[in-house]
């Protein structure tokens, strides 16, 4: 006659994988940072990591600017000398499709991910 | 055993008429992949009831019809991987003789969806399939000791049937 502990053994050897994977996504989504992306015009005028502490002034025509502040894995506009300065007054993105918009320096700030799939939808 | 092949006939009907139930029964988690699985009780009862070689081309053939029957191509891509890496489980974890059938089929259940996952995460090309993992691994614990414990209450009856023709002791 078998004995049950064997089988006990394996089945809460599985439990205890399902419950390691489990805690693993906690680890795994600090390493898949996202990206903020500058675009003016509709041109890319740069990439940066949201991991990365960086201050990044936009020029737009010459003397006109915007000031990008990036840290703590968001990014917000501290300073702008466009004429509403609604970009300023934007709370801070750092999720997937969030975006800071200002339209009379035509520029955009968007966040990206750097892993996305080529895949617009997939069935079951 | 005379017979195999009509016995190796009459699970894969017993099989596909399982598939056939899952689909009428309204068992939505919400989540892709969860499944109840009750196929795979045709699986188990031809392991233990045939052998390995016959419960391998059963769980293959039945992804497939399966599959062709009330599902998608995707499906069956998913499925006939699932089901390849859960039997090829079993039957390892048969072959050690360590394990009653209720926690063979267990592992089986979850291997089942966890190759369906991994199939699903390279076509994806995705690590997001691995949020799933642990969900999928309890609900394929779950189902497959279930569907074990079935199993072993039957498999006595089959194999006086088999052998004897007749299942009284």
């Amino acid at each position: 006659m078998k004995k049950i502990w064997k089988d006990i053994l394996l089945l809460s050897g599985i439990l205890l994988a399902a419950f390691a994977l489990w805690l693993f996504p906690a680890f795994l989504n600090k390493e898949i940072p996202g990206m903020v992306r500058v675009l003016q015009d509709g041109r890319t005028l740069g990439i940066y990591s949201l991991t990365e502490e960086r201050t990044v002034s936009i020029p737009y025509e010459g003397e006109h600017y915007n000031l990008l502040l990036i840290s703590n894995g968001a990014a917000m506009v501290t300073d702008a000398d466009c004429p509403d300065g609604l970009c300023v007054h934007q709370r801070a993105v750092s999720r997937r499709g969030e975006s800071i918009i200002c339209l009379p320096h035509r520029l955009v700030i968007q966040i990206e991910s750097k892993e996305e799939s080529d895949l617009d939808a997939v069935t079951y | 055993m005379k017979s195999k092949t009509a016995y190796l006939g009459l699970l894969l009907a017993f099989a596909l008429i399982l598939s056939y139930l899952e689909t009428l029964i309204p068992f939505q988690t919400g989540i892709p992949g969860i499944k109840l699985g009750l196929a795979n009780l045709a699986v188990v009862l031809c392991l233990y009831l045939l052998g390995w070689r016959e419960a391998l081309l059963l769980s293959v053939v039945k992804a497939l019809l399966s599959g062709f029957m009330f599902g998608s191509l995707s499906m069956i891509i998913y499925s006939a991987a699932g089901a390849f890496l859960s039997v090829l489980v079993m039957i390892l974890l048969k072959k050690t003789g360590w394990f009653h059938v209720p926690a063979v089929s267990g592992a089986g259940g979850v291997f089942h969806n966890l190759g369906q996952l991994l199939i699903a995460g390279i076509v994806i090309e995705t690590y997001g399939v691995v949020y799933y993992m642990p969900i999928l691994i309890v609900a394929g614990l779950v189902t497959g000791i279930v569907i074990g414990i079935v199993s072993s209450l039957v498999l006595p009856y089959l194999q006086r049937i088999i052998t004897k023709g007749s299942y009284e002791p």
